[in-house]
């Protein structure tokens, strides 16, 4: 019998019990059966058959995993937690590289009660990060660990109550820029930088931003780029635009979905720092209203699929060149809807950023799709697959040759299947 | 023999699991459980205890109070016990179960064990009784048998008499336990296995006097109490088990089980008995119920103090494992 075979939803208890009868010293049969019963909530029988599957077994990585299964048994059965520790404890002698053990143990410190508990847990923690192989083959089942972040996670949070406040923020936030987080992490790791005052309370997605401290690390050094103080773009969009158009004042925009009117947007730093003018749409009124309150430009109350923008565009006096538009709505296929409403006839874009959402998009069709409509106008994608992480890809950059330096689009094209990470795009490595 | 579960099941026996939902009992433990065929009815009671048994066999795995502990909360040192009454269809499984009642009889819990322990089930003179050890009444843990009748409803059942049954002879003897009720003699059970001392109790004066000694035989351990004592023709038979109890290389509590099946005459002279066994590889088990049907023995027994199971193993098999002497 394989692993996979025994751990077989479709096995009986009945067929699993008889099984072991017939071999009470199998490993298998063992493991097989106190995972059923593990299963079913019966876990102190589950127990039982774990530490017979522990003690007999010559295979470490099995009994590792059945002294982790013993101990998030007695964890369900809760107020057992000497008990939990220790099974934990069994485990990390046994295979003390690998990560599930070390993990766990610094959640239940981290979780216990009793004051001072949290130096164990970083402790716990700061060993596994430098003890583990975190490429080890997962186990057979579902332990709870959340995968290779899991004890950085750990670190990040008993390091706050170990009073080491900055060593805590960096690694909220190394967590939140450069890994995977299950849903339940990454709202824990926000909630957090938010606790932390990382991030605004406000402005409840924090991401990497430009600050002048990383000028030396500006890939494209454009005019004026060294006054620049920071930036408002989710990812770096605002940066993008400076940079192909060289530190352009004065320029132009259109913004269609603009959010927020500082946090995560795209034209602010243009419309304070470089005297841009342009217009911004948006459905939410509350976002409307606060850009009305806080900008000099105007952003309009609109929903951007039902604007005539010929017309609209015309009304406004804009010229036909534009420095930069912003498509950027919600699902995928608005966006797409607005593109293709877009008079490019009539009006030119120096720069576009364009959300297709490929990460969310359940088609994965909208990518190609406005990459297919762009090009038709003669737009050149000049990096794909960006994202604020190194996730989520989910906008390409264009520009329009006729109205953009050739040696900067030559110097910053930059189109592969990679996910690139925008900050890592336009930033040197430290 | 360390498994006879498995000659049960090679001779077309079968194993059946019990179980209570653990939403009714937080997954812990659910062990030695009792039966009882009465007419048509499979009636069953099934221990449930709110600690979990930790017992590293092999010592490679200990707890860190040792290889044999038992963990209970936390919170609360008491080794609580609640029985529950079920009834088994005809392949074994649960239809019914339900909380035995026992608000008639609030809990004193002045010691660390609380509650009815091992409840053996059966019926003298029409009623139906469970009867087991209870050492929750004083402060030093003195444990009595108690005899409860319970009644049986369509929705619940509950305890409406309790009899703390006093010691033969000795008033001071600390624990009397794992008395094995003779099925078919109302109010008398086997005290103990070897010498054998046949007991009869009277709830109605409060009374308890041994009514027959026999001689000891030689016997490798102590015979302590088992299943109920069942009529065989024209012999009786239970199911007896044995400890060996010792300490770990570090002076830790640690045992080993055995059963062995005894086989008395109508005098309680001890006439035949098994090799001794384990019913299913594990070190500690416990084997409380035994009752015959349909040309089968049914034995229900608990497996580490963490799972309840019967065991069907027909009559025939029995006999000859009791006639083996290999």
């Amino acid at each position: 019998m394989t692993r996979t075979d025994i751990i077989q939803p479709g096995n009986s208890l009945k067929e699993l019990l008889n099984a072991y009868v017939m071999n009470p010293q199998d490993v298998e049969n063992n493991f097989a059966l106190g995972f059923y019963y593990d299963n079913i909530g019966q876990t102190a029988s589950a127990l039982s058959f774990y530490l017979r599957c522990a003690e007999r077994t010559p295979d470490d990585l099995l009994k590792y995993e059945c002294l982790i299964r013993g101990s998030m048994c007695f964890d369900k059965q809760g107020t057992r937690g000497f008990t939990v520790k220790g099974l934990l404890q069994h485990a990390i002698s046994i295979l003390p590289k690998r990560p599930e053990a070390y993990y766990l143990l610094s959640r239940f410190f981290e979780r216990d009660e009793r004051d001072g508990h949290w130096n164990d847990g970083y402790m716990i923690a700061s060993i596994g990060e430098k003890v583990c192989d975190f490429d080890s083959l997962p186990l057979r089942t579902n332990v709870d660990y959340p995968g290779n972040y899991g004890i950085l996670y750990q670190k990040a949070v008993t390091s706050w109550w170990c009073g080491l406040c900055n060593e805590s923020k960096n690694l909220f936030q190394d967590l939140l820029d450069n890994y995977e987080l299950n849903e339940i992490h990454k709202k824990s790791v926000i909630d957090n930088l938010i606790r932390l005052n990382v991030v605004n309370k406000e402005e409840p997605q924090p991401f990497s931003t430009y600050c002048k401290e990383k000028y030396s690390r500006l890939k494209y050094k454009f005019t004026d780029s060294e006054l620049i103080e920071r930036n408002y773009s989710e990812a770096y969009q605002d940066m993008f635009v400076l940079t192909m158009l060289n530190g352009k004042k004065n320029g132009t925009y259109i913004e269609i979905g603009a959010g927020n009117c500082f946090y995560g947007n795209n034209t602010a730093l243009l419309e304070n720092q470089f005297d841009w003018k342009g217009i911004a749409l948006d459905i939410d009124e509350k976002f409307v209203q606060a850009h009305k309150n806080e900008r000099k430009n105007p952003c309009f109350l609109k929903d951007a699929t039902l604007v005539n923008y010929n017309s609209f565009l015309s009304g406004l006096d804009f010229p036909n060149e534009i420095d930069y538009l912003q498509l950027d709505c919600d699902p995928p296929s608005v966006t797409y809807d607005i593109l293709l409403s877009i008079p490019f006839e009539t009006y030119k874009f120096a720069v576009i950023t364009y959300e297709h959402d490929y990460y969310c998009d359940e088609t994965k069709s909208f990518q190609q799709k406005s990459k297919k409509y762009l090009e038709s106008y003669g737009y050149v994608r000049i990096v794909n697959n960006i994202s604020p992480d190194k996730f989520r890809p989910y906008e390409d950059w264009w520009v329009h040759p006729d109205l953009i330096d050739n040696d900067v689009i030559e110097k910053m094209t930059c189109i592969n299947t990679d996910i690139k990470k925008a900050e890592n795009y336009l930033l040197n490595n430290i | 023999m360390n498994n006879f579960a498995k000659l049960a099941l090679e001779n077309g026996g079968s194993i059946h699991p019990l179980i209570i939902p653990s939403k009714l009992t937080n997954g812990t433990g659910l062990m030695n459980p009792s039966i009882l065929v009465d007419g048509d009815k499979i009636r069953v009671i099934v221990r449930h205890v709110n600690y979990t048994f930790y017992h590293s066999e092999e010592k490679l795995f200990q707890h860190q109070w040792g290889p044999l502990t038992y963990v209970h909360p936390e919170n609360d040192m008491h080794l609580r016990t609640i029985n529950y009454y079920c009834e088994l269809d005809e392949n074994y499984k649960i239809t019914r179960y339900n909380k035995i009642d026992t608000s008639k009889f609030p809990e004193k819990e002045l010691w660390d064990f609380v509650g009815l322990e091992d409840a053996r089930i059966f019926k003298w003179d029409g009623k139906l009784y469970t009867s087991g050890v209870r050492r929750d009444l004083d402060t030093i843990g003195t444990g009595r048998m108690e005899l409860c009748e319970i009644i049986v409803t369509k929705d619940s059942v509950k305890e409406v008499s309790r009899f703390r049954i006093p010691p033969p002879k000795d008033p001071n003897s600390y624990c009397e336990k794992n008395w094995m009720p003779i099925l078919d003699k109302p109010y008398h059970y086997i005290k103990w296995g070897n010498p054998t001392e046949v007991v009869k109790v009277n709830p109605k004066t409060e009374t308890c006097e041994t009514v027959s000694l026999s001689n000891a035989i030689w016997m490798p351990r102590d015979l302590r109490g088992g299943s109920q004592v069942i009529s065989a023709g024209d012999f009786y038979i239970a199911c007896t088990h044995e400890v060996n109890l010792f300490k770990s290389e570090v002076g830790r509590k640690d045992a080993v089980y055995r059963h062995r099946f005894i086989v008395w005459d109508k005098n309680f002279n001890i006439v035949k008995y098994s090799k001794d066994f384990s019913i299913m590889d594990g070190h500690v088990e416990f084997c409380i119920g035994m009752d015959r049907h349909k040309g089968n023995l049914l034995m229900t027994f608990g497996f580490q103090d963490n799972a309840a199971y019967v065991l069907q193993v027909p009559e025939k098999i029995v006999e000859e494992f009791i006639n083996d002497k290999n």
